[in-house]
């Protein structure tokens, strides 16, 4: 099979969505486990707790994957036969993995920073457990607009 | 009503059933004590409190001590959910009775003293193991370098690797062939410092001494015990340590047989200590004399009646004085759900208590809670298995109070999922359409659906904007009923009405520009978006001084209508982790199929991760859903009317730590039952 260029593109995409947002979700992931960590050696009760944190910011990997696996099965490479596309339609759909990719790496750091202080703020005041979930969720607003922004793209570019 | 009222009681009772009085109270379990006091006065001026403390700590100390070696045999996860064993009064009164707590925890101590004096000597020998061990080579008594003789002594010394030639040299020079010998043994790969031992006469002691300090080496002072040759010490050693083993085993067994037999008893006590301990503060809130205390609590008033009753039992002895609230009081909140919001309450909870004389938000959030985890969880098939889990755990731990609102809350989650899932004809996904067998199923799916995220979504985008700007809307209309009530009418009208009909009107246009509304309503909505901006323009600015600053805070204020925007535009959320879950479940649909293609074991490969698959994308999903649908209720809806700021009502009961006590009644149920009947 000869590889197109815009399925060269296509594919890019695909892996600058899953390794960005994977990258900023490994970030946030692995500060807030540490800091976890430093919570339990006091505490180890509060695993539960930590552990539900540390997690917070590894949807955004998870909404990188997510779009990665949309690409491929759009341009058939999973389940199905490779379908044409034009440099313009790889193109696009490179584009289109964008806000997911980037908005995925800065959101998951971010996230993450604030998963490390929420989880301090469980260190002191257990009972604040909600309020200590809900802040890093604002951060991940973005995420979630940017990977709907990305799948609706996808969506609209037809092959 | 929302949030339950409160009275205020003033008792004074008299010292002969003072403690009667105490002790209904606690079990009532509905009456928060107010400090009148602003210092904490000494317990100890009560006869009982005598040595409490001390039993109290005595009890800790003994669980702590038991709970390693005690095997719970009861359910650890029901526990954990709040379901305790039942204890009665009673039972209580009488082991603490039979069981001297200070006394037994003697007892223990000497046992944590006895193990503790045990591994301590084995980790003793073991390092003296070490040593020989490393000069095992070494042929004669060690007595010879721990004591010697009349004529020679030895020692025994740790040299850093990097010294050896330099004190291998020193020493061939100090010691003559006829004045003694030294041995050094041999580093072992990454040893950083080695043994050696050196015997000579007695005169030079000294001098050989100070060679080795000079060269860095550590002189190590063996065990005077050890006198034989390290051999014949290493098999002493191994069976003294087998002694001690076999001793620590045996005490270890001791204590474990002490914790299955006393360890629910120690816990027991500890609790009962605790209730004394709390009825002893609560006393020591009032004022006492010597004759009388005085007290003052906040009961809720559906409860005065039981209150009541209870005390005019004792007559004359105790004296009751019931008063409403003064302005400036604050009285606690206790919230008073309607069995449906009930669920709903510990969101409210969580964001904070709404003041005495605010509105209580849970049923005003519990509709679009319910709908939002729904949509955003978003599978019949998730839901179902989420929904059976719940119901499983609620029906086999029977969790109590807050923690059972909370299950039932997902649960309903669980089941809206269901439902949206059905609408939107996801079950496990793509199930029904990615797998073959299924294919009887598809039509009664497709003839349920009533939208398809995956192919198209903008319908549900659209509805997630509609619903949003509807709670939006709705929450604007709760503060101007809320202002309209605390008689701001200018507030209501200005803040609130405004906006209601600068929003109404611009949507309206909108749909109208969109063409989904005929262009029959195209100048009502521009003469209502009109009206509301003008209302806007001319009280935005009222509290300004002058008419030019007034208006220009006015037009200013307009500005606003972007901090709208962004709240409709932030239930996009509710779409994008529908759709997530629709594309994982997906994914995981096509990669079983695809997994079924490997030859002979691809049918067991494809049911693993299918099922750990959707296992996973549950959790993930679930907690996604929980925490945006809160979000939506915190930052969106909560911003328009609710503030918090209220104390959560905490009763004087019996509330303990490891039993539920049987005489007690739970105060929830109590003042709901009273105040809906």
């Amino acid at each position: 099979m000869i590889m197109e260029l815009g399925l060269v593109f296509a594919i890019l995409g695909a892996a600058l969505a899953v390794v960005l947002a994977g990258c900023g979700s490994a970030v946030g992931v692995g500060i807030a486990g540490e800091s976890g960590a430093g919570v339990m050696t006091e505490d180890p009760g509060k695993f539960g707790l930590v552990l539900l944190l540390q997690a917070l910011p590894g949807t955004q990997g998870i909404y990188g994957l997510l779009a990665g696996f949309f690409v491929i099965m759009k341009v058939g490479l999973l389940g199905g036969s490779p379908v044409h596309v034009s440099l313009e339609q790889g193109l696009a759909i490179l584009f289109a993995c964008l806000p997911i990719a980037i908005v995925g790496y800065i959101s998951g750091f971010a996230q993450g920073k604030t998963s490390v202080a929420s989880i301090q703020l469980i260190a002191k005041r257990p009972e604040e457990a909600g309020k200590a979930v809900i802040l890093p969720a604002m951060v991940e607003t973005y995420a979630v607009l940017a990977l709907l922004m990305s799948i609706i793209l996808l969506n609209s570019i037809s092959l | 009503m929302a949030i339950a009222k409160f009275c205020k009681l003033d008792l004074v009772i008299h010292e002969s059933v003072r403690d009667e009085v105490m002790s209904d109270l606690q079990k009532l379990g509905c009456c928060e004590i107010i400090k009148t006091q602003s210092t904490e006065e000494d317990t100890q001026q009560f006869e009982s409190s005598k040595n409490l403390d001390e039993k109290l700590s005595e009890a800790r100390f003994a669980i702590k001590f038991l709970e390693p070696h005690y095997v719970d045999e009861g359910n650890k996860i029901a526990r954990l959910l709040g379901n305790k064993p039942k204890v009665s009064l009673r039972e209580m009164v009488e082991l603490e009775k039979s069981l001297d707590l200070v006394e037994y925890s003697t007892k223990l101590r000497k046992l944590e003293k006895k193990l503790s004096e045990i591994r301590a000597e084995i980790s003793k020998l073991k390092a003296s193991e070490e040593i020989l061990m490393k000069i095992k080579d070494f042929s004669l008594p060690l007595s010879l370098l721990t004591e010697g003789t009349e004529y020679v002594i030895g020692l025994i010394a740790v040299v850093p690797v990097e010294q050896i030639g330099v004190l291998k040299t020193e020493l061939e020079e100090s010691l003559k062939p006829n004045e003694g010998e030294f041995h050094i043994s041999m580093p072992v790969e990454k040893d950083r410092e080695v043994y050696v031992i050196a015997i000579f006469i007695r005169k030079k002691n000294e001098e050989i001494r100070s060679i080795f300090s000079v060269s860095g080496a550590s002189i190590v002072e063996l065990d005077r015990r050890l006198s034989r040759t390290p051999v014949e010490e290493l098999s002493k050693l191994a069976n003294r340590k087998e002694e001690l083993k076999s001793l620590e085993k045996q005490f270890l067994e001791k204590v474990a047989d002490e914790a299955q037999k006393n360890f629910s008893k120690v816990q027991l006590l500890h609790d009962y200590y605790e209730l004394t301990k709390k009825r002893l503060e609560a006393l020591c809130s009032g004022l006492s004399t010597e004759h009388a205390t005085w007290m003052q609590m906040w009961i809720p008033q559906a409860v005065m009646d039981v209150v009541s009753e209870t005390i005019s039992r004792y007559d004359k002895l105790v004296h009751m004085g019931i008063s409403n609230p003064d302005t400036g009081e604050e009285p606690p909140v206790f919230l008073l759900s309607k069995k449906w919001a009930l669920p709903f309450e510990p969101l409210t909870k969580l964001y904070g208590l709404p003041e005495y004389d605010g509105i209580d938000p849970t049923p005003f959030l519990a509709p679009f809670f319910f709908l939002f985890f729904g949509m955003c969880l978003g599978d019949a098939g998730y839901g179902g298995i989420f929904t059976l889990i719940l119901l499983y755990a609620i029906l086999k731990y029977r969790p109590r109070r807050d923690i059972f609102k909370f299950f039932a809350l997902l649960l309903l989650g669980g089941v809206s999922s269901v439902m949206v899932g059905i609408l939107t004809g996801s079950l496990f996904g793509d199930m029904i359409d990615a797998f073959p067998i299924f294919e009887a199923l598809k039509d009664l799916k497709n003839s349920v659906k009533i939208t398809d995220l995956m192919h198209d979504p903008m319908p549900f985008l659209g509805f997630s904007f509609f619903i949003g700007f509807v709670q939006i809307i709705f929450g604007l209309l709760i503060a101007l009923f809320d202002n309209l009530r605390r008689k701001d009418y200018i507030g209501a009208i200005g803040d609130q009405g405004g906006w209601i009909t600068f929003l109404l009107g611009l949507a309206m246009y909108i749909l109208v520009r969109a063409g989904m509304l005929s262009s029959v309503f195209s100048s009502p909505s521009v003469i209502l978006s009109l009206v509301g901006a003008s209302i806007l323009i001319a009280t935005q600015g009222r509290e300004k001084k002058n008419i030019f600053s007034k208006l220009f805070s006015g037009v200013m204020s307009l500005y606003n209508i972007t901090s709208y925007l962004g709240d409709v535009l932030s239930y996009s959320r509710l779409l994008a982790l529908g759709l997530v879950t629709s594309v994982i479940a997906m994914i995981i649909n096509t990669l079983t199929l695809q997994s079924f293609n490997i030859p002979y074991v691809g049918w067991f490969l494809g049911l693993v991760l299918f099922a750990g698959g959707h296992g996973f994308s549950i959790a993930i999903n679930a907690l996604g859903a929980f925490v945006h649908s809160l979000r939506l209720q915190y930052v969106e809806f909560f911003s328009k009317f609710y503030k918090a700021g209220g104390r959560l009502f905490e009763p004087f009961n019996m509330d303990a730590q490891y039993i539920h006590v049987l005489e007690a009644s739970d105060y929830e149920m109590l003042i709901r039952t009273k105040a809906f009947s």
